[in-house]
């Protein structure tokens, strides 16, 4: 696999190449650094709002014509937003990925936000909103990050609130679009069956002239130092107890992030870094694994970390079986955390995690959406970190390392534990086990 | 109506693989993609499809997916653990899907693993233990996916609209996962005896993806598999007669705030002769683009819903066409009339000259994309064995396509999918229906 190159355009766009030759086709990303980070109360979820309306027309092209146009050149195409970046992507036909390019350019400034659009896309939104409210983990997980964060935006989501969504203005929608928007603010990512300084090329003549915008506002805030244990509980109509744990952690510049992406490995197994989960579920014999679900207590327990601009949460969650008892579930999950901090991890358990971090990363380099899935979110994370370096970091982490990063971040001062509780809604909330 | 595939074979896209099969003296045929030149790979993945799936689960509804579950839960005298931290000291996986036709077990590692991963999910098919222990803990994931099925919308509409298709006595009629009852009276002997009587060579296929040729291939799966023996039960999967008239059921669940609507009618299945002229029908009315010509109406136009798309489900002895959409409960009786009309109005008029040549397109140009990985060629091999679909079918398939007339997909669309006689079910808050 050829090395990832970056160059950066006159006007303040980032450019990621990887020429990979083989199979004729390609992958084409644009990246915004907006999201959940950039909102504030009284417009929390716009910015998911405007990806939605990048797919409603430009001066260029009407409403659905980049869905019917990339799906008929056999492409595949989405947007999706985060708390760190909105992003769009194609993968496409080599021979057809300059419609990519030239979509991604001429929505970059062009985007109509028509008021009949805006309207209509409303009730698109809050129906999605309303969707994610009818699993109960979705207001657990809600309410866990708005409690684990009592200063930084990350505790929106992204989403939205309610209110919001049914407040929103068209002007609104569109000064964000104006101000994050911008050459200058982006990221653009190819991977596939180019040759390098071909695919440089036509970034530069599509995007060469996109003007470059006034400095994007800064996300001051910080998260302060958590000062003790918080606790939140959700009671809703459910099929089983939920227990959601999560610790105030660190962000994907940090020193720490590969410890705790091997920590997070022994935990509940290597993750996939690339689209979708692309790979294989790892993790049958970690350790939250062995002791929660090959016991019987609960049905599934996992945990994550994620890598962000901003420090962000280690969470780990369990669904639990309908005996089981939440306290001991609760202790055990501390007990293997402590562990974590206090014992170095055995060397044939390390390794373990080791390998299957290298095998999820050659399932995810198997294709090229994939890959520039995982260059296009490390240059918004940790634009000074070198995306394949970090890979061979996470390969040279050690024991004493994950032992460090564990007693430092994995600790009940730092957490927030919440509990989905079951109620039968015919008895007036009465909890129902 | 029918397309004559055989019409086209002649127009041939070298530029796609053909199928490589060999069959082994037990029966099993092992196939490969011939990529030219051939495509390194650090990654392999071998695909094992029986046809055994909850067809055959009998008055044990459930017991073809919990002997599925048990595979990898032990096996040749090891422990579960023991499994577990091999395969995770390797970074390899073994996964096992219980269709309703077959079961996949697929297993991906890095190529240097494969023969050591194959070794052991050989064990896993043809030796597994059965642990007492490990049974109850399966028993207790299927009892848990099996509540969390019921307080979900779309899985609970979807299965209404199955089990309202498919009558009593029919095989699909059943939950596949089971149900408290059945799960309950699954034990060990149960398991043993649908192992047993269900997991036979004969008819079973192996692909094979992933740094290998096909010579190795096939004898990497004859030391692995070339001991397995016996002939695989049949059942018949009958099609569901076609409704009289349209059919609505709704229920509520606590706590919910949207509903979802799952609406359906008997299909055809693969090896019918309207197959490609439905599905490309199906792709303009309900997937195409951002959900077709249902997400153009439902979503785009009047912003009822975030999601509604069909589905054309074909398999190998019956098949269905679905379409699904969730929406505010006021918006429940209008979103399945706009999906009905638009069904109608592809009925009544064909697809446009644009979406006939846009779906046309879009197939095509896809196919490239459709064999990028490992696990991708693997299922698409998998595909080609078990619909019958010939060899040589990746470089028919460009001109299968492009032979395809707008009146034949509106033929096939008027044919097969009646809007006044769908099956409708209806899950969400209370009075999710006005």
């Amino acid at each position: 696999m050829s090395k990832a190159v970056r160059r950066e355009l006159d006007n303040g766009l980032t450019a990621i190449v990887r020429s990979q030759k083989g199979v004729p086709i390609g992958s084409f990303w644009v990246w915004y650094r907006v999201g959940g980070r950039n909102e504030v109360p009284g417009i929390t979820g716009i910015s998911h709002w405007a990806e939605h309306m990048l797919f409603k027309g430009t001066h260029e092209m009407q409403a659905g014509e980049v869905f019917r146009q990339v799906s008929a050149a056999g492409g595949s195409l989405n947007g999706f937003t985060w708390i760190d970046f909105t992003t769009y992507f194609e993968t496409m036909p080599i021979d057809q990925i300059d419609l990519s390019l030239k979509i991604e350019s001429d929505r970059m400034v062009n985007a109509r936000f028509d008021e009949d659009e805006v309207a209509s896309e409303r009730t698109v939104i809050i129906s999605e909103r309303r969707g994610n409210e009818n699993q109960p983990t979705f207001f657990l997980s809600e309410e866990v990050s708005a409690a684990a964060f009592r200063a930084h935006p990350y505790g929106q989501g992204v989403i939205g609130h309610m209110s919001d969504l049914e407040g929103i203005t068209r002007q609104e929608l569109y000064s964000h679009y104006q101000t994050y928007y911008r050459p200058n603010n982006a990221v653009a990512v190819f991977v596939g069956d180019l040759d390098e300084d071909e695919a440089f090329a036509r970034i530069e003549r599509a995007f060469g002239a996109v003007e470059r915008g006034p400095e994007i506002p800064a996300v001051r805030t910080r998260e302060p130092e958590p000062q003790g244990e918080r606790r939140v509980t959700v009671r809703r109509p459910a099929p089983n107890r939920v227990l959601q744990m999560a610790f105030l952690a660190t962000n994907a510049a940090h020193a720490d992030a590969p410890a705790l992406m091997i920590a997070d490995a022994i935990l509940s197994g290597a993750k996939s870094i690339g689209l979708s989960g692309a790979g294989g579920t790892l993790g049958r014999s970690s350790r939250l694994y062995r002791s929660l679900v090959s016991t019987g207590l609960a049905s599934s327990a996992g945990s994550s970390v994620s890598l962000t601009i901003d420090p962000s949460l280690f969470t780990i969650g369990a669904s639990l079986q309908p005996d089981s008892d939440p306290d001991q579930i609760e202790s055990i999950v501390s007990e293997e955390l402590a562990r974590l901090a206090t014992e170095p991890v055995p060397e044939d358990e390390f390794n373990r995690a080791l390998r299957q971090m290298r095998a999820q990363i050659a399932y995810a380099m198997e294709t090229v959406t994939s890959q520039a899935y995982w260059l296009g979110s490390m240059a918004i994370a940790a634009p000074q970190r070198d995306s394949d370096e970090f890979l061979r970091e996470l390969q040279a982490v050690t024991p004493a390392d994950v032992q460090a990063v564990a007693a430092r971040y994995l600790t009940p001062n730092r957490r927030t534990v919440g509990w989905l509780i079951p109620i039968d809604e015919a008895s007036n909330g009465a909890a129902s086990e | 109506m029918s397309n004559d595939v055989s019409n086209h074979s002649s127009q041939f896209d070298e530029t796609m693989p053909l199928v490589i099969d060999t069959q082994l003296s037990n029966g099993i045929r092992v196939a490969t993609l011939a990529i030219n030149p051939p495509r390194p790979s650090d990654v392999a993945v071998v695909r094992v499809r029986i046809p055994n799936g909850s067809a055959l689960d009998g008055n044990l509804a459930g017991v073809a997916r919990f002997t599925g579950g048990m595979l990898t839960r032990g096996s040749d005298g090891r422990a579960f653990d023991d499994l577990a931290e091999e395969l995770d000291g390797l970074g390899a996986s073994v996964s096992v899907s219980v269709g309703g036709e077959a079961t996949d077990i697929a297993m991906m590692s890095l190529a240097e693993d494969s023969d050591r991963v194959l070794e052991i999910m050989s064990g896993m098919i043809l030796r597994p233990d059965f642990p007492e222990r490990e049974i109850d803990i399966v028993r207790g994931q299927m009892l848990s996916g099996l509540r969390q099925s019921r307080n979900s919308t779309r899985a609970e509409a979807d299965r209404i609209m199955r089990q309202t298709l498919y009558p009593e006595g029919h095989p699909y009629h059943q939950r596949s996962g089971g149900t408290e009852e059945s799960l309950a009276a699954i034990d060990r002997e149960a398991l043993v005896k649908f192992h047993a009587t269900s997991y036979q060579a004969s008819d079973v296929i192996v692909t094979v993806a992933g740094g290998m040729s096909h010579d190795e291939s096939v004898a990497l799966i004859d030391r692995h598999l070339g001991q397995w023996r016996g002939k695989t039960p049949r059942v018949d999967i009958h099609p569901a007669d076609y409704p009289s008239a349209l059919a609505l059921h709704s229920e509520s669940l606590p706590g919910k705030t949207q509903s979802d609507i799952a609406m359906g009618l008997p299909a055809l299945n693969r090896s019918h002769p309207d197959y490609y002229s439905l599905s490309l029908a199906n792709l303009v009315i309900g997937r195409f683009g951002l959900m077709g010509r249902l997400g153009e109406s439902v979503r785009e136009r009047q912003g009822m819903a975030y999601y509604t798309f069909s589905n054309l489900e074909a398999g190998l002895s019956v098949g269905l066409w679905t379409a699904h959409a969730g929406v505010a409960p006021v918006n429940v009786d209008g979103a399945v009339e706009s999906i009905r009309k638009e069904v109608q109005g592809f009925i009544d008029g064909g697809p446009t000259e644009r979406e006939f040549r846009d779906s046309i397109g879009s197939i095509l140009g896809a196919l490239p994309i459709s064999l990028e990985t490992s696990g991708s060629m693997a299922g698409v091999a998998a595909d080609v064995l078990y619909y019958d679909l010939g060899n040589d079918y990746l470089r028919r398939y460009r001109s299968i396509i492009s032979a395809l007339t707008p009146d034949e997909l509106q033929a096939a669309a008027r044919e097969h999918i009646d809007p006044d006689k769908l099956v409708v079910a209806v899950v969400g808050p209370d009075g999710s229906r006005n």
